[in-house]
């Protein structure tokens, strides 16, 4: 709903700072979010951050004048009691709209503790984890399928960028022939640069043996394979059909306990293939259980093309839970539909933790040439953040970061929250 | 065989044959589709099989089922998206094509469970097509009345019961919607269709009642700043206005529908009060308003935010009455829509292909587009009327004219993967 009687026009803004409205709007994933409202603002009340979470030291040039929210603190204390009594009369008792000043900082406390939490208690909600990992899949996943290859040395960059903004686990490369993904034919090189890199996981791809061979050789702690649900797209995809990359994976899991290297399975195609149309979850459930029976420590579900509506993702996420168990599962959907922060909300509501995305959407779709891939890591953050659901991410780091790839590889961002945070940020600091 | 309401809510048409693990070399090779027609192959679906075996690794019934899998029709993506002339009504083929699932009989706690997460989404949801006027009003370009007419037409069309076709605001504040009246006349002939209007105050009611409107809407604010700001009085002068537009309403016998702006976040206040937008809510209810669409005009919700908001609300104002109003500027619409569904909300606004940016932060999105949520709702099983392919024309024929991209994602998806396949 937009501005109906007169356009508002953007003069006539209170004059709020840059950063400040940026704060406001940006989930406070570093910040002290006792009045969070589970909506991703943050009210800073000129406290100093005391999370581990890197915090932007300038929270202590903000004087009062910035927050002008404050002039409404009577308001809102006036709806307190209003909403108390809708609230404490409604469905649950969630102590939402209350400025309590006791609240302690959100990160520092379990999110049982629900007397300081805004937590809700909605049945809805109550099912969603309150920590899930974010797997960033963009120097691997993304730059992958970008038209634009990017230099080693912006690789290198934006992994050390990425593992600033709290990440802890960053697909660094793929050790797949140079002849099927140019992209990512300085693999060795990225390895290298990356190798000073401490606390951060960085699974590489490798699609047999001696892909993992030169994967341990050019440093990798971790790896990952990736079978396909559908045999047509293993045929077209990897050259050979699914009992036969299953027979390789076999052999990499094999070699990887040897060296103690834990071993990630992927698994694609999980809703419909391009070729063969939906799939079933019987399948998608077979692929899980025999990456996860062979080693696998974690697997992630791919809606490869992004055609997943929480109708089909629920059944298959049944059909998978019912073989592996659900701390082990990750969930990896493409936004070619649009379709895919709706498709993670109804995964985590169903226990899943674990999300794969990519930074500013990196990443478009080779099977609907200039349409979307991966979600953006934005957008996700920003509605686990809204949700109360913990990251240890940060994400205006995350959104600087994905301006810096985004200029490199000369595209606009493809995270909406990136963009809209960051015009509201360029049109503030005209006033 | 899936036992669970919530399940077979997905379920397209007919569910496609369990296919056994223990594949070989010689497993099915790529099905061929003998016909193109989605009903014939559907009806060969059902015939070909009655039963789900339960999940096994023992491949003593895999032959059989294997050469079931091998005989059922089904087109590749790229043949089966040559929809638009293969649906029929509320079926297409990319739902066609992912809708066809079943379940393993194990878990069924979590199964249970995840019904839950489904089965409270409405099996009708009526969608409130909103481009034609809060598309077009925020879009740089100011489209000719015909062009107006034209897509209004076209949106008819698709199926579509609803569709706000204008605004009788001040053509001072709203140049792209001064053709209010001319746009009226010119589908004044559509029957069976609701077309309701926008009207600030009584004189832009009474011009709209001149124009021949029948449906009306009013649109008070949560937030006290942004109702000044936005439309010059505070909150309670607001709805002082919509109440009498309301009695006048009534003696027309003109229904009169609510909007609520910033009923999540406000760009100058920061968080809005869940009981604020009760307080309007009930308001609006309580003055005689058919209907109470909750707008997320910034886009800034999230579930987190957008549950406690639902929660106060349903305590004042039944489910039915409610419509939900969210801008997908953050990217979070969807989400939020499938968070309001399953709280049993059954009306959506959108708008086709996305039309109408966000006012504050400039080159930002704004409204969700119809195509992604009908798709989404298509997905779940959920009937709308609304048939994708015509609604892509729609799309596509409104984007050709503003000179810019569609900001729908389905639509922009399907329309590559037709181009694609097209050339096939």
């Amino acid at each position: 709903m937009s501005s109906l009687e007169e356009p508002l026009g953007l003069d006539k803004l209170p004059s709020m700072n840059t950063v400040d409205r940026i704060q406001r709007f940006s989930s406070g994933a570093c910040r002290p979010r006792e009045d969070n409202f589970g909506m991703g603002i943050c009210f800073i009340e000129g406290r100093s951050c005391s999370t581990s979470n890197s915090c932007d030291e300038d929270n202590e040039e903000y004087t009062a004048e910035t927050y002008p929210w404050k002039r409404h603190t009577r308001d809102i204390a006036q709806c307190r009691t209003f909403s108390q009594k809708t609230m404490t009369k409604g469905r649950n008792s969630m102590k939402f709209g209350m400025i309590d000043d006791s609240l302690s900082d959100f990160h520092s406390s379990p999110r049982g503790n629900s007397k300081d939490i805004p937590h809700s208690t909605h049945k809805f909600l109550s099912s969603i984890p309150s920590y899930v990992k974010i797997v960033e899949v963009g120097p691997r996943d993304g730059l992958q399928n970008e038209k634009n290859t990017v230099p080693t040395a912006v690789k290198i960059e934006l992994i050390h960028r990425l593992a600033s903004c709290g990440l802890s686990v960053i697909e660094a490369t793929s050790f797949v022939s140079p002849k099927w993904v140019p992209q990512l034919a300085d693999a060795k090189d990225v390895m290298q640069g990356v190798h000073g890199l401490e606390g951060i996981r960085l699974p590489v791809l490798t699609p047999n043996l001696r892909g993992f061979d030169a994967a341990i050789a050019a440093g990798a702690r971790e790896v990952a394979v990736f079978a396909s649900a559908s045999e047509s797209f293993s045929k077209s995809n990897i050259n050979c059909n699914i009992e036969e990359s299953l027979v390789r994976y076999r052999a990499v899991t094999r070699a990887a306990k040897e060296l103690s290297i834990p071993v990630r399975g992927y698994v694609s195609c999980v809703i419909g293939c391009p070729v063969e149309g939906p799939i079933p979850p019987s399948k998608v459930a077979y692929v899980a259980k025999e990456l996860y029976d062979m080693g696998c420590f974690e697997i992630s579900l791919g809606d490869t093309i992004g055609v997943g509506t929480p109708g089909t993702v629920v059944p298959m996420l049944l059909a998978v839970m019912a073989v592996v168990p659900t701390e082990k599962l990750a969930v990896h959907f493409h936004d070619t539909y649009g379709q895919s922060l709706s498709n993670i909300l109804v995964s985590l509501q169903m226990g899943i933790s674990t999300v794969d995305s990519s930074i500013a959407g990196l990443g478009g779709c080779p099977y609907a040439k200039g349409a979307s891939g991966n979600v953006a890591t934005e957008d996700v953050v920003y509605m686990l953040n809204g949700l109360g659901v913990k990251t240890n991410t940060d994400l205006g780091k995350l959104m600087s970061v994905g301006d810096f790839i985004s200029k490199q590889l000369g595209r606009p961002s493809g995270s909406k929250t990136a963009v809209a945070l960051s015009q509201v940020t360029a049109e503030a600091s005209k006033i | 065989m899936i036992t669970i309401k919530g399940m077979q809510r997905g379920r397209f048409l007919n569910p496609i044959p369990q296919v056994v693990t223990g594949f070989s070399s010689s497993a099915a090779a790529i099905p061929t589709c003998s016909s193109c027609d989605a009903m014939d192959t559907a009806n060969q679906l059902q015939s070909l099989h009655s039963r789900y075996p339960e999940y096994t690794r023992d491949s003593t019934k895999a032959t059989e089922h294997r050469s079931a899998f091998n005989k059922y029709n089904i087109r590749g993506l790229s043949q089966c998206l040559n929809w638009p002339k293969r649906f029929n009504h509320n079926s297409h083929a990319a739902s066609y094509l992912v809708n066809h699932h079943f379940t393993s009989d194990r878990n069924t706690d979590a199964k249970d469970f995840s019904s839950k997460l489904l089965k409270g989404i409405p099996d009708f949801v009526k969608i409130v097509e909103v481009g034609p006027r809060d598309g077009l009003q925020n879009e740089k370009s100011i489209v000719p009345t015909d062009v107006k007419v034209e897509l209004i037409k076209l949106l008819v069309s698709s199926g579509l019961s609803v569709i706000e076709a204008t605004s009788f605001v001040s053509p001072k504040w709203v140049p792209q919607l001064a053709d209010a009246k001319d746009v009226l006349e010119g589908i004044q002939d559509v029957e069976g269709v609701s077309f309701p209007v926008l009207t600030p105050n009584l004189k832009g009611f009474e011009a709209a009642v001149a124009a021949g409107a029948k449906e009306v809407a009013v649109f008070p604010a949560a937030s006290e700043s942004f109702s000044k700001a936005n439309l010059n009085s505070g909150i309670e002068d607001n709805l002082a206005r919509c109440r009498d537009i309301a009695s006048a309403s009534r003696s027309y016998s003109i229904p009169v529908r609510g909007y609520i702006s910033c009923v999540v976040g406000c760009p100058f206040e920061g968080h809005v009060a869940p009981a604020k937008v009760a307080y309007v809510a009930k308001a609006l209810n309580e003055m005689g308003c058919s209907e109470i669409s909750l707008g997320d005009t910034i886009g800034v919700g999230t579930p987190g935010t957008v549950v406690p908001m639902l929660e106060a609300v349903l305590d004042v104002v039944p489910v039915d009455k409610l419509a939900v109003h969210f801008h997908d500027t953050y990217g979070q619409a969807l989400s939020n829509t499938l968070i309001s569904l399953q709280m049993g909300i059954s009306v959506v606004d959108s708008s086709v292909s996305g039309l109408g940016g966000c006012p504050y932060a400039k080159g930002a999105t704004g409204n969700v587009a119809t195509e992604d949520v009908v798709y989404m709702l298509d997905g779940i099983g959920v009937k709308t009327n609304v048939d994708l392919g015509k609604l892509m024309q729609a799309g596509d024929f409104i984007c050709k004219h503003l000179g810019r991209a569609s900001n729908s994602r389905a639509a922009t998806a399907l329309s590559k993967v037709k181009a694609h396949a097209s050339k096939l």
